[in-house]
């Protein structure tokens, strides 16, 4: 480790114990918004190790400015559109690839634009309030806290500015923050370090996506182990995110609430990735939604209602990633949103004394969800071509 | 688990600070008695209870992540299972991914073939145990030589190529995690034959085993990654044999224009060079137990057609082999090693998917070749 990379950890350990510190106390933003972009630039150096990651880092803080600014402005959809460009231009393959300055000097690697995906989101969310009018209560400093904090810079969650805000507005206690936030630091830690990474030696060795001639059961030990993979995963980071904001003093929203244990798609997408799959229904599902249906009224609602749900998961699919894969596991996500709606709006509410006692019919849905879900990550975990020889294989086909 | 399950910040610091203290304290415990639990558990293995014993060393599909410590990989093997019967003749097979069957059923691999044609010598039955491992290298073979010296082997058959003699730091790398995992056996060896094996050590060291830092030795609670590793272990096998196996006949196919490996190739500058020396060392291990050692060229694919005129197969240009051959002949009557030349015994036609993995037939015909050297020829290790 050099010189260099100590001192940022040094420094940003110590603007980020300052943050804690000053947020506690409530001392004035501009001291919290200087405090949390040296602890946000310096996190950033000491994960890629890239001083050109600064720069990237400082363009994010352009970033920012130009929302404030720009969303109150007739050009605010342009601004959007930009926003959007940047989006997709960070997931271009050569970009988001591993490629670092060193080996490619002057060259853009994206692996130190880290956590542009959840920036992205959050200045659109900041431009459409700042269009809408709804920034009128909010300061630029909080504004730029709510979008470059340290802990959810990263991974997330996607926060809204007006929770953000009234959080950062919130005189609490330093010692019950310190408490719970060490709390799900520890948390979060255990689950990324023994749980995640153990399922990942796992997969590691039977990787499915790289060699999908493996036998039917350890293919489906594979899947399972993946799917469980991916929930420690994500959730170890919400859990230390939402940790490090609780120590300073913002509470950052959840993020998982035991995802597997849904009785339908629907309602695991309101368990998984909370934050995403609330932002896609405000931003993309329900503008969309009510823009076919100002057109074409209700002579195409059935229509409209898939055309959305595919969109809509269609852009959380390459939101991961622009790859056929993320796209079809997006769709396949669609579809069982839309099957699910279309069953749900049909079918007869369900009584106790049903066919089914309640336990059993949540169950059944649990198992069927769950089953849906997984089959589903193997076009998350691929490209497109493995991932049909995956499924291939998991029911016993030769692919 | 939301919300922390303390009462305040005071009692979760003092959970975690006893926590803390009660893993410290443990930690040191084991680095003082030198026990490492994850090693320990990696030997149990349900193979054995819910088996026979793997017929063969696990395979990763992983190579580079997914190996096994040797105590652990033959904790799995049919060797380790039960005591050696007093009327059975025991042969272990050494050699890379050919000999141990890649793409074949247990049934077709040259160890079972072996054991299938009844062989007895000194009316004892010649029972063959496979424990060739992919990847060529002479120095992981003989580590595997070593482990095997406990089970009470009566006879090594020991198989080798070029590749498995090469000296370049790439090749003998590729083994790197091998090394790794194996490496207080390694540096036993070296050690115990420092004349032969010093050169060889000194010139490879940087390349051999992965840096580790020097704090992670204070850590006796580590090799966690070989558990999910070891719980695989469970599975037979890890790469299976009816999926690896290839419809590819090689024979059939022109020879390519370019080799793997020509006489400019690094590491076959000098033959023989300082990897050679584990031949030696493998012989005098043998020979300390008073077990023979056979030790034997590797059939490969003599292929026709293309550029057959320069290379025999897509692995060997005809002029490194040719030196090769007569190298490693010259050395085996210069070091007194018993060793028979097999390497075109099996014909073109019955090769697979590559130059060195042949069918259950071209097997079946290696088979027959070693039971007729064993039975004319069989004698005693003799190692210079």
């Amino acid at each position: 480790m050099d010189v260099l990379r100590i001192a940022a950890w040094v420094v940003g350990l110590g603007a980020f114990g300052g943050l804690i510190v000053a947020s506690h106390r409530q001392s004035s933003r501009g001291l919290r918004l200087g405090l949390t972009l040296i602890s946000s630039a310096l996190l950033i150096y000491v994960l890629t190790d890239q001083p050109a990651a600064l720069l990237l880092f400082g363009l994010n803080i352009v970033l920012v400015f130009g929302t404030w600014h720009i969303g109150r402005t007739p050009f605010w959809w342009g601004w959007i559109v930009l926003l959007v460009a940047l989006l997709i231009l960070s997931k271009l393959p050569g970009i988001r690839g591993t490629d670092t300055f060193s080996a490619h000097p002057g060259r853009i690697s994206a692996a130190a634009w880290l956590g542009f995906s959840y920036l992205a989101f959050r200045l659109i969310h900041l431009t459409v309030e700042a269009h809408a009018g709804r920034l009128a209560d909010v300061s630029l400093e909080e504004a730029m806290i709510y979008a470059l904090h340290p802990a959810s810079l990263i991974a997330g969650p996607i926060d809204r500015v007006r929770t953000s805000m009234i959080s950062q507005r919130e005189a609490t206690s330093l010692t019950d923050d310190l408490h719970q936030g060490l709390w799900r630091i520890l948390v979060g830690t255990f689950t990324k370090f023994v749980i995640a990474n153990a399922l990942y030696s796992f997969i590691a060795v039977h990787d499915m996506a790289q060699n999908p001639d493996q036998p039917t059961g350890i293919a489906w030990l594979w899947l399972f182990a993946y799917s469980f993979y991916l929930l420690a995963d994500f959730a170890a980071y919400t859990n230390i995110a939402i940790g490090f904001g609780r120590l300073a003093g913002l509470r950052l929203p959840e993020n998982f609430d035991r995802p597997y244990l849904s009785p339908s798609i629907a309602l695991f997408w309101q368990r998984w990735h909370i934050t995403l799959s609330n932002w896609v229904r405000d931003y993309i599902f329900f503008p969309l939604a009510r823009a076919l249906r100002s057109k074409a009224g209700n002579r195409y609602r059935v229509l409209i209602q898939l055309l959305c749900h595919l969109v809509t998961m269609g852009v959380v699919g390459l939101w991961h990633g622009l790859s056929t894969g993320f796209l079809v596991w997006g769709i396949w996500h669609g579809l069982g949103l839309f099957v699910y709606g279309q069953i749900s709006a049909r079918a007869p509410r369900p009584t106790p004394a049903g066919i089914f006692p309640t336990r059993l019919r949540s169950a059944i849905g649990i198992a069927l969800t769950y089953g849906f879900v997984t089959l589903g990550w193997v076009f998350f975990a691929a490209d497109l071509p493995t991932a049909i020889r995956i499924i291939a294989r998991l029911f016993g086909l030769n692919g | 688990m939301k919300l922390s399950p303390f009462p305040d910040l005071t009692a979760f610091l003092r959970v975690l600070a006893k926590a803390l203290a009660i893993v410290f304290v443990a930690n040191f415990l084991l680095l003082w008695s030198g026990f490492n639990p994850v090693r320990a558990v990696i030997m149990l293995n349900t193979w054995d209870i819910v088996g026979h014993g793997r017929a063969r060393l696990v395979y990763p599909s992983d190579f580079a992540n997914g190996q096994l410590p040797l105590e652990a990989l033959f904790a799995t093997h049919a060797i380790s299972v039960r005591p050696k019967p007093v009327d059975e003749y025991r042969v272990v097979l050494l050699g890379e991914s050919g000999i141990a069957g890649w793409g074949l059923p247990d049934e077709d691999t040259l160890a079972e073939q072996l054991t299938a044609r009844s062989i007895r010598f000194d009316g004892k039955r010649l029972i063959a145990y496979n424990l060739a491992y992919p990847q060529p290298s002479v120095a992981r073979d003989v580590l595997i030589l070593d482990a095997a010296l406990g089970y009470d082997p009566n006879l090594v058959i020991w198989f080798v190529t070029p590749a498995a003699l090469n000296n370049a730091e790439e090749v003998i790398g590729a083994n790197r995690v091998f090394f790794d995992l194996n490496h207080l056996r390694l540096e036993r060896l070296i050690a115990e034959y420092p004349t032969l094996l010093h050169a060889w050590y000194e010139g490879h060291r940087a390349g051999l085993f992965t840096p580790q830092p020097s704090w992670q030795r204070l850590i006796a609670l580590r090799d966690q990654d070989l558990l999910p590793i070891w719980a695989n272990a469970l599975f037979y096998p890890f790469i299976p044999p009816d999926l690896a196996q290839s419809d590819r006949r090689l024979g059939g196919e022109p020879v390519p224009a370019e080799a793997r490996y020509t006489n400019d190739s690094p590491g076959f500058e000098r033959m023989p060079n300082e990897t050679w020396n584990f031949l030696r060392v493998g012989c005098l291990r043998a020979q300390v137990e008073g077990v023979t050692l056979l030790l034997v060229n590797e059939p490969m694919l003599i292929g026709i057609g293309g550029h057959s005129d320069v290379n025999y197969n897509a692995h060997y240009q005809r002029a490194l082999y040719d030196r090769y051959r007569e190298a490693l002949n010259v050395f085996a009557v210069h070091h007194d090693l018993w060793y028979v030349d097999l390497w075109n015994i099996i014909p073109a036609a019955r090769y697979t998917d590559t130059p060195l993995h042949a069918d259950a037939e071209g097997y079946a015909i290696l088979a027959a070749a070693l039971e007729r050297t064993l039975s004319e020829d069989r004698q005693g290790t003799r190692c210079d």
